[in-house]
């Protein structure tokens, strides 16, 4: 029985995505504005990638010289001037990709606020599929969790069942769940995924 | 740059008129689940990779591998949050070695492979191992 009711969510779940997308679609995606943002943030993604490439490339180039290079005894004026050219160049360089990281947080930035725009009639979707699926499941033992969730997910998962067995999980966890493992994928595989917010901070 | 290219014939007629040809490339599709090709791909050492291919390779397995452990620790049981500890464990070691193993330095790359998928599969393992637990033993 809970078997069918794990489904059952499952397959709410992976309709819910598909309506969310649909209205999404409606609103959004279809525009040519938002086709005119998602090409210009590849374009500067590429560049973006290409520049670091470059840096890194250059990066290795440099340390490989000079733990290679022999050093000379007073530095001449020629290759001071070399050194600095090449210094300059490597300045120029690395602020072009600056400047193409800022343009693509900046394409980034529009891309999302045009997702936006779909996002009440998408809200208010859920809400209503949600409310359908309480009315359902209200009070009912979805599944069993084969782990106990600490904390305030302990709340989430055990919230309107009667007992103290947190073991007991409700339609509105595994929903979660669902959204986090099955959304993410389907959106991916139609293309329409949301650009990365990483919940991790890249390293320095 | 990986794509197919077509050539298209156009126009053409009388009077000596050449064919104009048209080149159209077609973009790679680095989004949904990666040809056999790639996946073989993956597997060898000395191989050039673009950089949304990697990444779309390496969130594809992450999501086979959390169905895999998913359905192995319904299955076993795991009962306790040992599952959960097991997967990120596995997800954090056996990226480290494939990186090894594809010769992976730069640390950013590094990052953005590690968390690449990470949470989806992290989903998808959870809902595959409540499944299971709750098909075979409740």
């Amino acid at each position: 029985m809970t078997a069918f009711n794990i489904l059952l969510v499952i397959l709410v779940s992976v309709a819910g995505t598909f309506l969310a997308e649909a209205l999404s679609w409606f609103f959004v995606y279809r525009t040519d504005e938002y086709k005119r943002l998602k090409s210009n943030v590849e374009k500067l993604q590429q560049r973006v990638d290409k520049g670091k490439e470059i840096l890194s490339a250059n990066a290795a180039k440099t340390s490989s010289t000079s733990s290679t290079a022999v050093v000379p005894a007073a530095p001449s004026t020629t290759t001071t001037a070399t050194a600095s050219e090449k210094k300059e160049k490597k300045s120029a360089k690395e602020k072009k990709a600056t400047r193409y990281d800022d343009m693509l947080e900046e394409a980034n930035k529009g891309l999302t606020q045009a997702r936006a725009k779909s996002s009440i009639a998408v809200g208010a979707a859920m809400i209503g599929l949600l409310a359908l699926m309480n009315r359902y499941f209200d009070g009912v033992l979805v599944a069993r969790l084969p782990f106990e969730p600490f904390g305030f997910l302990q709340t989430m998962s055990h919230r309107g069942l009667p007992g103290t067995d947190y073991y007991d999980c409700n339609m509105i966890f595994l929903y979660i769940l669902c959204n986090f493992g099955i959304r993410g994928n389907i959106q991916r595989m139609m293309g329409t995924q949301p650009p990365k917010q990483s919940f991790f901070p890249p390293p320095q | 740059m990986s794509g197919v290219v077509k050539q298209r014939k156009t126009g053409g007629g009388s009077g000596g008129a050449s064919n104009k040809e048209e080149v159209v490339v077609a973009k790679p599709n680095y989004h949904s689940i990666p040809p056999m090709a790639t996946w073989r791909k993956g597997l060898s050492r000395s191989t050039t990779w673009e950089k949304s291919e990697l990444l779309n390779l390496i969130h594809w397995l992450r999501q086979f591998i959390a169905i895999t452990m998913g359905i192995i620790c319904g299955a076993a049981p795991v009962t306790t949050g040992v599952g959960n500890m097991a997967f990120f464990a596995m997800n954090v070691s056996g990226a480290f070695a494939y990186f090894s193993f594809l010769g992976i330095s730069e640390d950013e790359l590094r990052f953005e492979c590690l968390t690449e998928g990470l949470m989806t599969a992290y989903g998808l393992f959870a809902i595959v191992w409540i499944f299971v637990y709750n098909l075979m033993f409740v």
